[in-house]
């Protein structure tokens, strides 16, 4: 009787767990079926992207500073997670450092693009980099911090006492074993550099991003077969960084134990 | 062991807010000893051992080795190498990358790092266990290759810090005579900071007792367990009686003591003896038929007496009310109320120093009797 209940209980469950994923996954459907059914063929709305050059412009420029942004943040916060760590009082700096996730997204674009004008700054790929960085660093910080709290800081005493410097303990010793973290706070910020759609596009000038092409797009013309398979593209590309995340993050907890 | 002083700590002083792990702690060590600092948690002792490496720096005082002052030089460049109680064995290498750890900055060719490598694994009883993962590792022989890594760049003292601790009693005791054993192969200063007071009676050359950043005694093992000083160090060896006792007749050698309801002239040991107390050791006390021939002679009570293996433990009642524990191995237990003489040797009572502080103080019974 019981151990009928419980396959009762068991299938309860995973129906309800397969309801939620069909609430979060049934959404990003109805633009792989859209752009597939282009008139002059299934994959002509993949080649018509190829051929639109504002579109592969926002391409590149996507590539660029998503590059930009996964290399320049996880460096920043790993000085600033190293910082919280030496100083005594992490709390405070902590909360002043996750500022930009409690700041709506518009004001801090507009906030920002103000403080590029009152600068002398032109709008370019750099201020949008700028703006992105800002944007990655709490979560980043977030990251490594989770990682550093894993490692123990006697591992490097043993290295001084053994005649490394802090510099060398750093790099020889603590680095590999949070490197990890490092990963992980890269892709997050290409993840959310490849999302970032408000901040950006209020200092963007000239240039495109594929969201803000998309966003603009969506906007003045509306929807047709290319957009949505730029969006099957896009979806796809987030999909296959959160699958290496959850790898990585496997790996680590593999090493852990 | 050599009478060379190779550190010497003067005047030492730290303090975390109010507590202070070392309140003007001065000591030589020798070089080639086997020193031992032993104490309660908080008795400052891990603290003094971190200074001496350089892991945390004095508030004031001098820390100078091998003559040359080096209390404001950091750890990486003090060639002194230190044991964890967590071993802190690297996660990330392998057992011979991280016995040779210490040798990448030592101008050590390729083949000579291997063979030190090598040489020492043999030392430590892991010979072959360069490739080793560290995680295949047993806490034992975590603690050998956490050994053979601070051996390695023949550092100029040995620090340890409660090596040990994290292993269970039978390994504990293997690693105990192991670690003698290395010492004396290579010679090394050993500077040991352990609370198990038979592991410091085992190992050391010489112990120092330490509470509240202080020492309250420092001689050889056995003139600590058989001659405490204070209260203080009789307590934490297991097994001596503190009784309180008047003290007349005071000269510079000898020193009369009553208790129980009898007079003895004991040995003064240069002492203050300002503690009101005596300490006799349990094993000391002579029971019945085997008491006739002792210095001194008291009438007593058996309140309990228990059979516990190697020993026979016996609470006994002096006449003013005083409790003393016999030990006594090979002896059946005795009637309970029965009435017997107990007897003890002059030298066997040691009069003590009274201790100074508040966790001292806080720990005492009674207060003192005169």
């Amino acid at each position: 009787m019981s151990k009928q209940r419980s396959s009762m209980e068991h299938l309860l469950m995973w129906s309800f767990f397969l309801l939620v994923l069909v609430f979060l996954y049934a959404p990003l459907v109805p633009p792989i079926i859209g752009s597939f059914s282009s008139a002059d063929g299934a994959t002509s709305a993949y080649t018509e992207i190829l051929r639109d050059p504002v579109l592969m412009n926002g391409v590149m420029n996507t590539l660029l500073i998503g590059i930009l942004v996964a290399v320049a943040t996880p460096l920043l916060a790993l000085a600033l997670a190293q910082a919280l760590r030496a100083w005594q009082r992490p709390k405070l700096i902590l909360t002043l450092v996750m500022l930009p996730l409690f700041v709506p997204g518009v004001s801090m674009g507009v906030a920002t693009a103000l403080f590029f004008r009152v600068t002398g700054m032109e709008a370019s790929i750099l201020s949008m980099v700028l703006v992105q960085v800002l944007w990655c660093l709490p979560f980043a910080t977030l990251v490594i911090l989770t990682a550093m709290s894993g490692f123990d800081q006697v591992y490097l005493e043993a290295a001084h006492m053994l005649g490394s410097n802090p510099m060398q303990a750093f790099f020889e010793i603590e680095l590999p074993q949070i490197v990890q973290g490092l990963f992980g706070a890269a892709i997050f910020s290409l993840i959310l550099s490849f999302n970032e759609t408000i901040r950006t596009s209020i200092v963007q000038g000239g240039e495109n991003t594929v969201q803000t092409y998309l966003w603009s797009q969506y906007q003045q013309i509306g929807l047709s077969p290319p957009l949505y398979a730029l969006m099957t593209i896009l979806i796809l590309l987030t999909l296959g960084l959160i699958i290496l995340l959850a790898v990585l993050d496997r790996r680590t907890a593999r090493r852990a134990s | 062991m050599s009478d060379e002083v190779i550190l010497s700590l003067a005047h030492l002083r730290k303090s975390f807010g109010k507590v202070k792990p070392a309140d003007d702690f001065s000591i030589d060590i020798k070089r080639g000893e086997f020193f031992t600092m032993l104490g309660p948690s908080g008795s400052g002792k891990s603290t003094i051992l971190r200074m001496i490496g350089g892991l945390e720096t004095p508030d004031t005082g001098e820390i100078r080795i091998d003559g040359r002052d080096m209390t404001h030089v950091p750890p990486w460049q003090r060639n002194l190498g230190m044991v964890f109680q967590q071993y802190a064995i690297f996660p990330h290498m392998n057992v011979g990358q991280n016995v040779g750890y210490g040798l990448r900055r030592s101008g050590l060719t390729g083949s000579e790092a291997r063979d030190r490598i090598s040489e020492l694994l043999e030392l430590v009883g892991l010979a072959g266990f360069e490739k080793r993962r560290v995680t295949q590792l047993s806490g034992g022989e975590q603690q050998r290759v956490a050994t053979a890594r601070a051996l390695a760049p023949k550092p100029r003292i040995l620090l340890l810090d409660e090596p040990l601790s994290a292993l269970d009693e039978k390994i504990r005791r293997e690693m105990q005579s192991e670690l003698r054993s290395i010492h004396t192969q290579t010679g090394t200063t050993f500077i040991y900071v352990t609370h198990d007071q038979e592991e410091a009676l085992t190992m050391s050359d010489r112990i120092a007792v330490l509470n509240e950043g202080k020492y309250v005694q420092c001689g050889d093992p056995a003139e600590i367990f058989r001659a405490p000083a204070t209260p203080f160090v009789a307590r934490f060896f297991r097994g001596a009686n503190l009784v309180d006792a008047q003290m007349t007749n005071w000269s510079d050698e000898s020193i009369a003591v009553s208790f129980g309801g009898g007079q003895v002239k004991v040995p003064r040991r240069s002492r203050r003896a300002d503690a009101g107390q005596v300490a006799i050791r349990g094993e000391a006390l002579r029971l019945g038929s085997d008491a006739s021939t002792c210095e001194f002679l008291l009438e007593a009570t058996v309140l309990s007496s228990t059979y516990r293996g190697i020993y026979t433990s016996t609470d006994l009642r002096l006449s003013d009310g005083q409790v003393l524990t016999a030990t006594r191995s090979g002896t059946p237990p005795l009637a309970e109320e029965a009435q017997i003489q107990v007897g003890m040797s002059a030298e066997d009572i040691v009069v003590l120093d009274a201790d100074k502080g508040s966790i001292s103080e806080s720990l005492m019974e009674h207060e003192p009797a005169n």
